[in-house]
């Protein structure tokens, strides 16, 4: 993931040196030259940075043209805090024909990604898998993909408020007096990114402790 | 008569309601992480939980009057372990078995409740991670000595909030 390490160089010039992958370079190059960002080596994988615009064509191609690149291993994401644009929503792709591999990274999230998230078309058309995927990603990352067939949570409780994997969500929230569990409370207004769900408390928890042989305990004596 | 106003009859029927309640306990089958491996364990031959009348795991919650919280609870679940424990008919009684249920162990995190006794009221708690299952039956014992020495239940920690509801509406 660190690309510091890899051997990125000019890209015109840049091939990889696994023949498969080097010839998947160049014919994307050869139908979407410009929109090739970064092609880089590292280990002998291969990523591609490409940008959000044409994220589908290049999908599309590598799934139903001359790669076949059939198998959705995986999309996940990585914010990276500081830079400009914040998030890496990376594919990883596998042709079961050729065995082949690549990973696909597009860089979102350049305007002020604090009140609104970054927005990505879905590839649910063409590999179905990412369905879960894309979810996943919105429900840590808070990184929406537009035409998904059902854009909501699929770890966190559906009311949550916050996006966990973001590095500036408290991994603990604050601390606050027993007793508090961390449910999901109802609330009126979106709260401000890095404020996480268990954070929040209703005021009417606390209430006195019933007495031990008092009301609601098993061992309420009853008047006979 | 007692002090507490009862009869000196009922006074003993207590004592054999509390004798038989403590050696008949049916646990709900409720395993939440890895602690539910060793429960089972503490449940088949080797341990064998049935010498102390425990071994009737009950799968609906109606049935049972123990609940061993094994595992860690993650905020999600945390409405739907209230509402087995709320179906439970009393008496009733909360084994916190590890340390992820006692307090959150090492799971300090925005996804788990620290410690379960912030949703149900624990009576006992076992530590380990996993606790083996002498552990657990250790446990169950202490229970035991708890329920004949008609100790009371710790308050319940939801039983005057909103959040019970509101968290058992989801």
């Amino acid at each position: 993931m660190s690309e510091e390490q890899t051997t990125e160089q000019d890209e015109e010039l840049f091939a990889p040196s696994d023949p498969q992958a080097a010839a998947t370079v160049t014919s994307l190059r050869e139908q979407f030259g410009d929109d090739l960002e970064q092609v880089s080596e590292h280990r002998g994988e291969v990523t591609i940075v490409v940008r959000p615009e044409s994220i589908i064509r290049i999908c599309r191609a590598l799934r139903e043209d001359t790669q076949q690149y059939d198998f959705l291993a995986d999309i996940t994401a990585v914010d990276w805090r500081e830079r400009e644009p914040r998030f890496d929503v990376v594919y990883h792709l596998l042709s079961l024909e050729t065995r082949a591999v690549l990973r696909l990274k597009v860089r979102v999230g350049d305007e002020e990604e604090t009140t609104s998230d970054p927005e990505l078309p879905t590839v649910t058309a063409i590999w179905p898998a990412a369905n879960f995927f894309e979810r996943e990603i919105f429900d840590l990352f808070g990184i929406r993909f537009s035409g998904h067939p059902n854009m909501t949570r699929i770890l966190m409780p559906s009311d949550w408020v916050g996006y966990p994997l973001r590095k500036d969500y408290p991994l603990t929230g604050i601390h606050l007096p027993d007793p508090h569990w961390g449910g999901q409370v109802p609330l009126q207004q979106a709260l401000p990114m890095g404020t996480g769900q268990q954070t929040l408390r209703t005021s009417d928890r606390i209430q006195e402790a019933p007495q031990a042989g008092g009301p609601g305990s098993w061992s309420e004596k009853k008047q006979r | 008569v007692p002090p507490d106003g009862f009869g000196i009859l009922t006074t003993q029927i207590n004592k054999v309601l509390d004798w038989s309640r403590s050696n008949s306990l049916w646990p709900a089958t409720f395993g939440l992480a890895c602690c539910a491996i060793e429960m089972m364990s503490a449940s088949a031959s080797r341990w064998d939980i049935s010498r102390f009348g425990a071994e009737v795991f009950r799968a609906s919650p109606r049935q049972a009057d123990l609940m061993i919280v094994a595992g860690r609870l993650s905020v999600k679940m945390a409405p739907v372990l209230r509402r087995i424990y709320d179906q439970m008919p009393e008496p009733k009684w909360v084994l916190s078995m590890g340390a992820c249920a006692s307090c959150g162990g090492v799971f300090n995190n925005y996804a788990i409740v620290q410690g379960v006794d912030k949703v149900v009221p624990v009576d006992v708690y076992v530590p380990g991670c996993p606790p083996t299952p002498d552990m657990l039956l250790n446990g169950i014992n202490l229970l035991q000595e708890k329920i004949r020495k008609h100790i009371p239940n710790p308050p319940d920690p939801l039983q005057f909030s909103t959040q019970r509801y509101l968290g058992s509406e989801n």
